[in-house]
């Protein structure tokens, strides 16, 4: 298996140093592997990106992408038949420490987990424990990182659901299955603020969700933003949600990186062509132009044979000879803008390929 | 963000509690229809038992009858008279008014007499047996159940590991040895052959001359007799129970909100017994039901190889030497026993379990 190094996309120190004030969280070359029955699959292949205080930052990319399990790999909730085979990923405390999260004690990761980063699951109907009350998950929350104060925990609970547009006289003593899917999930976001970690990470925060739900949860999670102004880095399939709610926009195509840059820069001058097919793919984000869509030809590859050199060349129009010999590294385009393609000066969104199905 | 309407809160604020009243009238209302079926079920079973026993070859009344007649001479009269009596039955009503009579007599715990201990109501024969039953087959499957689900989850968290496989086995092997047969080898090995225990000295209820009472030395001799039945009614239980929760505990752990209270960074102890423990459990109270029923029935078959007596021993007595009224009222008894068993077993699976309490 091939094991390119990708180059930093932006500068961070080598593992084991103090990261810099205004990075919170910096991953490096990271590598997870399953053990299946067919073999080692590996899921995130020499991922490397910096989340900076404050932002938000979106990872996009089709199911199997590997995107999900990055997040797990962040808190150590990897399952037993994943390991990290490589890489670093460095985490700045709210007191300026800085911790190698592949290398915490069991004790220190438990005290890391939701103190300084929470997690939104994607399982919004599953993620409460159906015998206990809402309140229950909140104390139980705050006694785990040692807040022995009830009374203080309920009133910052309740506070919590009120931004999520919550009753809590109504949602903290009610059980998980007296609430609906959306509700239950703007739970899930409140218990998510409750020890004011310095990084949220959501893993598709609204996929179980109907439409309505989806929109109501993105504008919570944006008011809240505005509000409580934490560090964000989520998870999704779905380019309108980064559109509306990232600051940054990271691609991920087989496990890697493939682009990373702003939004603006990443939706209106895309220069990887798997982000481009990913744009063809839905409606307009903006304008009420009426475009047809297109979808990527060819599936996402089988992370147990995965193509040499660039993975996406066997479904990429732009593909020549060197890029089934060669893995692209990730290249400066722009400013902050960052893919992995030999032919990003020909790829251009606004200009049908020749030959294109447009 | 302000302006929105605050979901959860009903349109009229007024009466915005309204819906915590309801569901707590569910939740009582759940209790007295289980308490109702619990009564509708030992109706249904003392009518069972009244067919049942005219059903027996031979109507065992006219069998009593004749034998009066026969053996001492009675006028068939007079032995008709007796057998009314004894069994709470008179032969002499139609059918329809026999049951009315019956029920009422069980109505007001009138169970008839025993026919080998004559004067002897049933009642109290069940009075002085029962409670040794109930005991012994209680901590036995109790000591079976808790340390079941010790073991079970112990194996759900080394799943794999050379401890999982050795208790896996071991679990197996006792779960497929019936309780008569352990209760035979524990006589014959450890009592007959290695003479470990002093089995004659064991049987009974109490040794004789102990008395009941609040000491320790009652509760001593008390638990040495029952000490047998316990350990079989425990180890050929324990193996279901340790295999259950093994496998019921596996599918908790893989449960999403599992997960997510490991990323809450609950420690291991409050997951394992809130979040685990607690959802695992649920399913194995049903079993325990069926279990309550299955040990107090095989109560008959266990008791009579320790000489332990109980009212499992009584039985298999009254069954050998068809001393009907005595049956009869021992099956309503155990019927009875199971069913409050069960009620208990259902009102404490709707404590754990607030979903049953709202869709009960």
């Amino acid at each position: 298996m091939l094991r390119d190094r990708v180059t930093s996309p932006t500068k961070t120190s080598p593992a084991g140093e103090r990261l810099e004030e205004g990075i919170v969280l910096a991953v490096q070359d990271l590598w997870v592997e399953y053990r299946t029955r067919a073999g080692m699959m590996q899921a995130v292949r020499g991922v490397t990106f910096d989340v900076r205080a404050g932002e938000s930052i979106a990872l996009i990319g089709e199911s199997g992408s590997g995107k999900s399990t990055l997040g797990l790999a962040l808190l150590g909730l990897l399952a037993r038949t994943a390991r990290v085979a490589q890489g670093a990923a460095r985490f700045r405390t709210k007191d300026g420490d800085t911790l190698n999260l592949l290398a915490l004690h069991n004790e220190q990761m438990r005290r890391f987990r939701w103190q300084e980063c929470a997690m939104v699951f994607q399982s919004a109907l599953n993620a409460l424990n159906p015998v206990l009350r809402v309140a229950d998950h909140f104390q139980d929350t705050a006694r785990a990182h040692g807040q022995r104060e009830d009374a203080r925990t309920r009133a910052r609970a309740a506070e919590l659901l009120r931004m999520v547009q919550l009753d809590p006289d109504r949602v903290l003593p009610a059980f998980p299955h007296e609430l609906s899917g959306g509700m239950r999930q703007r739970v899930s976001i409140a218990l998510g603020l409750l020890l004011e970690p310095q990084l949220l990470i959501l893993d598709e925060p609204t996929t179980a969700l109907d439409i309505l739900t989806q929109r109501m949860i993105i504008d919570v999670i944006r008011a809240l933003r505005q509000r409580l102004q934490f560090t964000m880095l989520f998870i999704s399939h779905d380019l309108s949600l980064a559109a509306e709610l990232a600051d940054r926009v990271a691609t991920m195509y087989a496990g890697q990186i493939v682009e990373i840059g702003p939004v603006r820069e990443v939706f209106y001058a895309p220069k990887h062509p798997y982000t481009v097919g990913l744009l063809d793919a839905v409606p307009p984000i903006a304008g009420d132009e009426f475009t047809p869509l297109t979808s990527i030809p060819g599936s996402p590859p089988n992370l147990l044979d995965i193509p040499p050199g660039c993975p996406f060349h066997p479904r990429c129009r732009y593909a020549t000879e060197i890029c089934a010999r060669q893995a692209p590294p990730l290249e400066r385009v722009a400013e902050d803008h960052y893919t992995a393609c030999f032919h990003h000066d020909q790829v251009d969104r606004n200009r049908p390929f020749a030959g294109g199905t447009q | 963000m302000g302006t929105a309407v605050i979901e959860g809160t009903t349109p009229r604020l007024s009466t915005h509690r309204r819906p915590w009243h309801v569901l707590a009238a569910l939740g009582g209302n759940y209790v007295f229809r289980r308490i109702g079926k619990a009564i509708f079920t030992i109706f249904f079973v003392s009518t069972l038992t009244f067919f049942l026993v005219r059903l027996l070859p031979g109507n065992p009344v006219e069998v009593f009858i004749q034998q009066q007649v026969g053996q001492y001479g009675f006028s068939y009269e007079d032995a008709a008279n007796q057998a009314r009596s004894l069994y709470a039955i008179d032969t002499t009503k139609p059918l329809p008014l026999q049951y009315v009579d019956y029920l009422s007599h069980v109505a007001r715990g009138d169970l008839g007499q025993s026919v080998l201990s004559p004067g002897v109501p049933v009642t109290r024969i069940i009075r002085a047996y029962l409670p040794w039953t109930i005991f012994s087959v209680g901590t036995g499957l109790l000591l079976a159940f808790t340390f079941g689900i010790g073991f079970g989850m112990l194996m759900a968290y080394r799943r794999g590991s050379v401890l999982d496989n050795a208790l896996s086995a071991v679990g197996s092997i006792l779960h497929s040895i019936p309780n008569y047969l352990f209760a035979i080898m524990l006589v014959v090995f450890l009592g007959v052959r290695l003479k470990w225990l002093p089995v004659t000295k064991m049987r009974g209820a109490l040794s004789s001359g102990q008395h009941v009472d609040w000491s320790l030395a009652f509760f001593r001799d008390a638990f040495f007799h029952a000490s047998l039945p316990i350990a079989t009614y425990m180890l050929t239980g324990i193996g279901a129970w340790m295999l259950l929760m093994k496998s019921s505990t596996l599918a908790a752990l893989d449960e999403d909100y599992v997960t997510v209270a490991r990323a809450r960074g609950l420690s291991n102890r409050r997951i394992a017994v809130a979040y685990v423990g607690r959802t695992a459990i649920l399913p194995l109270f049903a079993q325990l039901t069926i279990a309550v029923g299955f040990v107090v029935g095989g109560s008959f078959l266990v008791e009579p190889i320790f000489v332990y007596q109980g009212i499992g021993y009584i039985l298999y007595r009254s069954i050998q030497q068809r001393d009907y009224p005595l049956m009869q009222g021992i099956f309503l008894m155990i019927t009875i026993s199971v069913v409050v068993a069960n009620l208990l077993a259902d009102l404490l699976y709707s404590r754990l379990d607030p979903r049953i309490r709202s869709a009960g």
